[in-house]
Formats: C-alpha cells, sequence, structure tokens
C-alpha cells in the first residue's frame, strides 16, 4: 500500500511539470502587454523598463521558467501584477473558499446523486425513474450560473430566505479556512448555520449537474448488475432485498461511480468561478479572473496549477479507494 | 432504500434546524452608528480592489478606497459641485510668475490615524515614496518633478520646484494622497517606503479607516472619529464597498434593500428599470468621459483628411448616442463638455451620407475599394453594436469595415506602435485629472503617443506649440484660451469620431443624500459625503 501510495505520489511530478510548463508557455504567447496594463497607460517606458527587470520579464522564455520552478520550492509563486504580492499568499486566501464549496456541493451530490440512482434503477421504467431520470436530463443541461441566478431570484429576492451574497456575516476563528469545519471546532453554533446559509444556495447551484451524473452512473451500473449470477443466487437464498441492493449490487456498481465522483471533484473547483461570480463568493474565481483580464502571468499560472494540483491528488485518493470496493483491484500491482 | 429516505431527511431537517437557528437578520449583519440604518451602508462596486496604497491605486475602485481613507492636497470643489481643484490638507498656496515654484501652506489641524500629526514631512515623504516606487499615479509629476527640488520651509509649508512649466500641477494634487510618513518610517522594510505595510492596511488620514479587507469580496470602512472635518449624526460610520461582477446579482442587492449604491458600469437597462422603482434613485450626469473612435492618421487609409472627414460624416451619430448609449450628449470636440476649458465653438459633425461620398471623391484613395479595420472590446455589448453601426454607416460610402473583437491587453498592445494600430479604435477615455489638460496635451501632445489614449498617432505641429504654451502660462483665461485654441486646430484635423461624452448613471437607495458627480474618477464615491435623509 505504501509502496503504490508513494509511486502514486511520484506519477503526479511529471503532470503538475506539464501543466506547468504548458500554461507558464500560454500565458507568455498570450497577445498583450500585462506590465504596462498594470502600470497605468501613463507608465513611461523607463516605467515599464523597470517593472520588466523586476519580475524578470526581461529574461529568455526558458530562464523565466527555470527561476518559476526554482521559486516554486521556496514557496514563491512570483509576484502578482495585480495585487504586487506573492501569488501563494493571494492562492491562500482565497482557495479555501472555493475548496468548501466544491466540498459541499461534492457531499450534496453525493447524497442526492447514489440514493436517487440505486432508487431509479430498483424502479426501472416506473413513474419514480422517469422522474428522476427527467431531473437528472436537466442537472446535467442547465448551465449551472442561470440555476444560481434563478435559486438567489427565487429565495434570495422573492421568498428573501437566504442572503443574496457572501460566505458568513458572524465572525468564526480562521483556523483551517473552511468556516463551516472552524465553527465546528469552536464550538460556534451562529457561526456554523450562518456559514451554512450562506453555503447553501451556491452549493445547490454547483452540485445539480454532479449529482446527476453520479446518479446517472449509479443507474446505469445498478441496472448491470441485476442480472448477473450472484444477484439471482442471493436472491434465491432468501437474502433481504436491502441487503442485496446495498452490500452486494451498490459495492459492485460503485467503483465507476467512484471515477465519476473524482472526476467531478476536479472540475467542481474549476466550475465554482461561475456560481461564485453569481454569489459574491469570496473565492478564487475573481481573483484567477482579474488576473485573465490583466493577462497576469503568475496569478493565472498559480491558479491552474493548484487546480490541476488537486485534480490530481482526488485521483491518487480515488485510485486507493478502489481498492475498499474491489479487493481484487491489488494495489501493489 | 426507506432507510436511505430517512437519511436524507434526517440530514435535510438538521442542516435547516441549524440554518434557521443562525436567527439573525441579513440586513443587521452588524450594528450601524447611523441612525435609521440598521447595518453597515452598502456600496457594490464591480472591481476587485488590487492595492490601497495611494502611490499604486490606478483603477476605479482602488482609487476610491483612496479617496475615503486618505487625504489630498487638493480635493474636486463637490460644495460647488464642480471639479476644479480647491484646498484640502492645503490652506492656501502662490505660484511664482513663471509658473515654476509652488509655495503650499497646509492645514495644521489635521492627524493621521495613527494620532501621529500631519506635517510638511509627510508631503515631502509622500512624494519620494511616489517617485521612488514609480507606479499608480506617478506619471503625473515624473517629468516635472525631483524629490530634491520638493523642500520644506517649515513644518506648514512646502515648496515645490518644477523642472517645467506645468499648467496643471494643482490640479493634478488631487491624485496626491498623503501617507504617514512617521508611521511608515517605523514599519519600513528594506528601504520599501512601507510597501509591505500598506499591503493590508492604511496611513492615512482620510474620513475612514480600513476595518476589514476580504481581497476579492469586501473592503470595509470605518469612521475616523479625529477626522479632521468633523461628522454629523446621520453620515455613514461603517460602510462596506462589496465588490461585485456579475450584473443579475446587484440588480437583486439595490432592489431587495440589502444595498445602498451600485456602480456606473451596470448595462443601461438596468438603470431604466431601476428608475421605474419609487424605492430608487437613478442620478444622470454628463459623464468627463469621452468615447470616440481615433483613426491612425499614419496608416492608409486614414492617413488622407478626406477619407477621415468621410467617415466622421457618414457615422450615425444618432444611433450611437440615443440607441447605444441611451441618451447620451454627442461629444463637441475631444475635452467633454462638464470640464472647465471645454471649447463650445467645435463644429460638431452630423451624418451626412452625401457630403461623405463628396470627401471620399476628393481623397487620393478615390476609386480604390477601401477597407479599414476597427478593433473594440469583443466581450461589451455595446462594443459589439457599434462594430455593427460602423460596418453599416460606412457600408453607404462603399468602405468595408473588418471587425477586430479584441481584449482589453489586445488593444493596449495594439497601441503601442503606429503598424499594430488598427485604422479604428473604440476608446472610452476618462478625465484623469481635473484640468482640461487631460484631454488635450495628454492625448495629443506627441509624448502622449503610444498609449490607448492616442491611437490616432496625431502630430501636428501648431497644435504642440500651442499646448507647450498653455501649460506655461499662468494667468488662467489666457491659458484656457489656449487649450480652446488646440482643441478648435485638433478638431478641424478630424484625428477622430467624436461620439459622445456617455451619460453617467449611479443608483442608489431613495433615503441616501448628498450624491454628488463632478466628473473626477472615483470621487463621487466619497462616503463622506452621503448621509441620511
Amino acid at each position: 500500500m505504501g509502496r503504490f501510495i508513494g509511486k502514486r505520489l511520484f506519477g503526479i511530478i511529471p503532470t503538475l511539470f506539464g501543466l506547468i510548463l504548458l500554461i507558464f508557455l500560454l500565458s507568455r504567447i498570450m497577445p498583450g502587454d500585462s506590465v504596462r496594463l498594470a502600470l497605468g497607460p501613463e507608465a513611461t517606458p523607463e516605467q515599464i523598463v523597470a517593472m520588466e527587470e523586476k519580475l524578470g520579464l526581461n529574461n529568455p522564455i526558458p530562464i523565466q521558467f527555470i527561476n518559476y520552478i526554482r521559486g516554486l520550492f521556496t514557496g514563491d509563486m512570483g509576484m502578482s501584477l495585480r495585487t504586487g504580492r506573492n501569488v501563494l499568499l493571494d492562492i491562500k486566501e482565497t482557495f479555501p473558499a472555493t475548496f468548501e464549496l466544491s466540498l459541499i456541493s461534492m457531499i450534496i451530490s453525493v447524497a442526492v446523486g447514489v440514493p436517487l440512482g440505486i432508487l431509479s434503477a430498483i424502479k426501472n421504467n416506473n413513474w419514480a425513474d422517469h422522474l428522476i431520470r427527467i431531473f437528472s436530463l436537466s442537472g446535467i443541461a442547465l448551465p449551472r450560473f442561470w440555476l444560481a441566478i434563478l435559486l438567489q431570484l427565487v429565495f434570495s429576492y422573492w421568498l428573501g430566505v437566504f442572503p443574496v451574497i457572501g460566505r458568513g456575516t458572524i465572525e468564526v476563528a480562521n483556523i483551517t479556512g473552511l468556516r463551516i469545519i472552524d465553527s465546528l471546532i469552536t464550538g460556534n453554533i451562529a457561526g456554523l448555520s450562518d456559514s451554512l446559509l450562506h453555503i447553501l444556495l451556491p452549493a445547490l447551484s454547483l452540485s445539480m449537474a454532479t449529482a446527476a451524473q453520479i446518479m446517472r452512473m449509479t443507474r446505469t451500473n445498478m441496472l448491470d448488475q441485476v442480472n448477473k449470477d450472484y444477484v439471482l443466487a442471493a436472491e434465491s437464498y432468501g437474502l433481504p432485498e436491502n441487503l442485496v441492493y446495498k452490500r452486494y449490487m451498490l459495492k459492485n456498481a460503485f467503483i465507476s461511480v467512484l471515477t465519476t465522483i473524482g472526476m467531478q471533484f476536479g472540475s467542481l473547483i474549476g466550475n465554482a468561478f461561475l456560481v461564485e461570480t453569481v454569489f459574491g463568493w469570496p473565492g478564487m474565481a475573481q481573483y484567477a479572473i482579474q488576473g485573465i483580464m490583466y493577462k497576469d502571468y503568475n496569478a493565472i499560472t498559480g491558479v491552474t496549477l493548484i487546480i490541476g494540483f488537486f485534480f490530481v491528488i482526488i485521483n491518487v485518493i480515488v485510485d486507493l479507494l478502489y481498492g475498499l470496493f474491489d479487493p481484487r483491484i491489488k494495489l501493489e500491482s | 432504500m426507506k432507510k436511505i429516505i430517512k437519511l436524507m431527511l434526517v440530514c435535510v431537517s438538521t442542516s435547516l434546524l441549524l440554518v434557521g437557528c443562525g436567527g439573525e437578520d441579513k440586513n443587521s449583519d452588524k450594528g450601524s452608528s447611523t441612525p435609521g440604518l440598521n447595518r453597515p451602508f452598502v456600496y457594490v462596486a464591480q472591481q476587485v480592489v488590487g492595492s490601497i496604497d495611494p502611490a499604486k491605486v490606478i483603477d476605479e475602485t482602488e482609487i476610491i478606497a483612496a479617496v475615503n481613507l486618505y487625504d489630498p492636497l487638493f480635493y474636486p470643489d463637490v460644495e460647488n459641485e464642480k471639479m476644479d481643484p480647491v484646498e484640502h490638507l492645503a490652506k492656501s498656496y502662490e505660484v511664482s510668475e513663471d509658473g515654476l515654484v509652488y509655495t503650499i501652506n497646509l492645514r495644521d489641524d489635521v492627524k493621521f490615524h495613527s494620532n501621529n500629526p500631519f506635517t510638511a514631512d509627510d508631503v515631502l515623504f509622500t512624494m519620494e515614496r511616489m517617485l521612488s516606487i514609480g507606479q499608480g499615479n506617478s506619471w503625473l509629476w515624473n517629468n516635472v518633478l525631483t524629490i530634491d527640488n520638493v523642500k520644506k520651509l517649515d513644518d506648514y509649508t512646502v515648496e515645490f520646484k518644477l523642472n517645467n512649466a506645468y499648467a496643471p500641477f494643482i490640479s493634478s494634487l488631487t491624485q496626491f494622497f498623503i501617507v504617514d510618513s512617521k508611521l511608515l518610517k517605523e514599519n519600513e522594510e528594506n528601504g520599501d517606503f512601507g510597501q509591505k505595510y500598506l499591503d493590508s492596511k492604511d496611513a492615512g488620514s482620510g474620513p475612514y479607516m480600513l476595518a476589514k479587507w476580504d481581497r476579492e469580496a469586501q473592503l470595509d470602512y470605518k469612521a475616523f472619529d479625529g477626522y479632521w472635518g468633523g461628522w454629523k449624526d446621520n453620515q455613514f460610520k461603517d460602510v462596506q464597498m462589496k465588490i461585485i461582477t456579475e450584473e443579475a446579482t446587484v440588480k437583486t442587492l439595490l432592489i431587495s434593500g440589502q444595498a445602498d449604491m451600485v456602480h456606473q458600469w451596470l448595462n443601461f437597462s438596468n438603470y431604466s428599470e431601476f428608475e421605474k422603482n419609487d424605492k430608487l434613485v437613478v442620478q444622470k450626469d454628463p459623464s468627463a468621459k469621452l468615447q470616440h473612435i481615433p483613426m491612425n492618421m499614419q496608416k492608409a487609409p486614414t492617413d488622407d483628411i478626406n477619407v477621415r472627414k468621410a467617415i466622421a460624416q457618414a457615422f450615425d451619430y444618432k444611433a450611437a448616442t440615443k440607441d447605444i448609449l441611451s441618451d447620451s450628449v454627442q461629444a463637441v470636440g475631444p475635452v467633454p463638455i462638464i470640464v472647465t476649458g471645454h471649447n463650445n465653438q467645435v463644429e460638431v459633425i452630423d451624418q451626412d451620407v452625401e457630403k461623405a461620398k463628396e470627401y471620399l471623391a476628393a481623397s487620393k484613395y478615390s476609386g480604390d475599394s477601401l477597407k479599414v479595420e476597427f478593433m473594440f472590446l469583443g466581450d461589451n455589448p455595446e462594443s459589439r453594436q457599434y462594430g455593427q453601426l460602423l460596418k453599416d454607416s460606412l457600408s453607404k460610402i462603399g468602405i468595408d469595415v473588418k471587425l477586430l473583437p479584441s481584449t482589453w491587453p489586445q488593444m493596449t498592445e495594439a497601441a503601442t506602435t503606429v503598424e499594430k494600430t488598427p485604422n479604428l479604435m473604440l476608446i472610452s477615455d476618462t478625465l484623469k485629472y481635473p484640468h482640461v489638460d487631460s484631454h488635450t496635451y495628454g492625448i495629443y501632445h506627441p509624448s502622449a503617443q503610444g498609449s490607448f489614449r492616442s491611437t490616432s498617432w496625431y502630430n501636428n505641429e501648431e497644435t504642440t506649440v500651442v499646448l507647450d504654451e498653455a501649460r506655461k502660462q499662468t494667468d488662467e483665461t489666457q491659458q484656457l484660451e489656449l487649450y480652446k485654441k488646440a482643441q478648435q486646430i485638433i478638431s478641424e484635423d478630424i484625428p477622430s469620431i467624436y461620439v459622445a461624452n456617455p451619460t453617467h448613471n449611479i443608483a442608489y437607495a431613495d433615503y441616501v443624500d448628498g450624491y454628488i458627480f463632478v466628473g473626477v474618477m472615483g470621487y463621487d464615491i466619497a462616503f463622506y459625503h452621503l448621509s441620511m435623509k
């Protein structure tokens, strides 16, 4: 097991290196003079040259790349042209909000998607199945930002039960950066409820499509299992239906669902941007959007790197979880 | 399966219970010491604040932060609803006859948020810091001042000796926000002039102190009790500036009463919708902004004045000002009409297709099949409408328009050389300092070339001489006459299609009093001037 984890973690390095190289090059060949943008239209040529020297942009691109990689080892992701700070500092401030939103969305997606998928498979082709499939199709088809605006309009503006924007208004001690976890750790019930109140609509908007994907995958895989011999055998032994579904069928069907969950979790962090914009969620969205608009090289590379890093890490975790559901998968091999 | 459903119900009920026991009204998230408002005053801005360091501020939201946290030496004349500068931290000033030496007397009753007193040392330090860091608005003084030429005559008098005459010097000091030199020197790291300290704190004497800054979402201000201007009961003591980019969310916040004022950059249709709501006020003012289409005068075919005249004459100004810009005022030359020194005698061109055809026939390209490139911001709906309008207008005189929807970085890059600059570009140019010089010298003097402001690559020796002369002139009347003369010459050269001075819209709740728009970027969002009715 240890060897497997080590091997997988070692395998991350070339993936991340490739990602950094790609984003680094792309951000630098994008048209536009970022230094001039950052310094303003009236910046003198001397000011522009001075700033380029400060950022090392006067060096050839390969040297810039080596310096960037070297900086990463010391926690220096380069200076943001817009904020004038180390990009790592900026990301450290904004990433927890995005991560918390993605995490809660994933919990909702699994909590809704898996049971509904099972129910849909069990009630195959009756009205409940059709209803769930309509829900699933809508979840995939409706754009997240549209759903976000709709939920905001209904629940925040018309009904007034949820706040329109923000992450919370009650002060919560900052321990992990995740407000829900921090308020649980500190026993701050008011902070916890305030955080839940704020996160519910953004998380629902973000989770709909993911829940639908998980549901469809669960349904399809459960249906694949229905006619398998072991299910017939279990049923003929008189095992309770519930036990057959949960202990035998779901366990076998869950491998592909797990892959979907892993893939979706990585993309949730990226998809969170649209929802964050609608709900004024103080995550990485604004930082990334402004970074792109200002052609802030280091900010663009930093954000992409963090998203890519989590994508890869989540995939490693999913690989490890495969063994739990299917002992035939020998991690050592 | 029933168990799963039961479990889901339990989870949902627990969440709802927790949510329910949060029990705090969304409008009372924080106390407020303003009678009649049970929460802080909320202003919604459109752009993230990158820096609150007054040596680096450049965008609207950053300048709003500076205006509220800091005091400049001079301030637009808000009381008289004019943009012209009046003394603020300065008490009075004198100018030498040659226009090179400015002696400024300072107020002696000002304290910084740290309780350090404001003195001439702070002015010297601020200018040294500004010129050394070389960012933000430092370009305003780069070519006219060296730090050795700024002298302290006594604790409350400073002397600025300019390298060359600079008529808008006092106006430029509206962008000169004074920092607390003692505090920053105490917090200096490796000679950084306190840059690291100002990454997350303020060092000003302005009406508000920085209470909290959540970089990507919100900036909170708290009234500075020791402010030299004093406070009235109905002013807003706690203010939140929230950053929201999604228009639908901005609308919801204002209409639902969770915001008190929203920014000027929404789509025009939103303000029309707000106007129908009797609890909201939409204030419309002609802005100090010029929306124009500069024509590259050094690139064919717009290098020919007759082609430029033909294009300007063929353009549909009515559709642009009424339909695209929702009843804005047509521009009269390069200087916005609300700016002191604007020349209202400049010829205003209206659409006349026949006349346009005549100009085209008189050009050196007569008989040629003409094609021009038009660059604009591709993600802006109004800019896209401009593209269609221009294409339609010029097709009537046989000129084909190639549309180049672009990003802002692409546009600034294109402005750097004559070759990269397309024939036509759509530019919105806000006044950089409250002086006519901004839209004359700042756009049409050869020294301004290479930025997005000067994509016509205008170069007329006569205009240059007049503009240089205007900067040297210390008599205000004669100075303004020279700037007017420059506007006349520039307009006759047709370097641009002068489209409009777009209407400045802003919407706020009907209980908000004191909003005044004077045209200088960021100064209308000085929360100190606002109060409850």
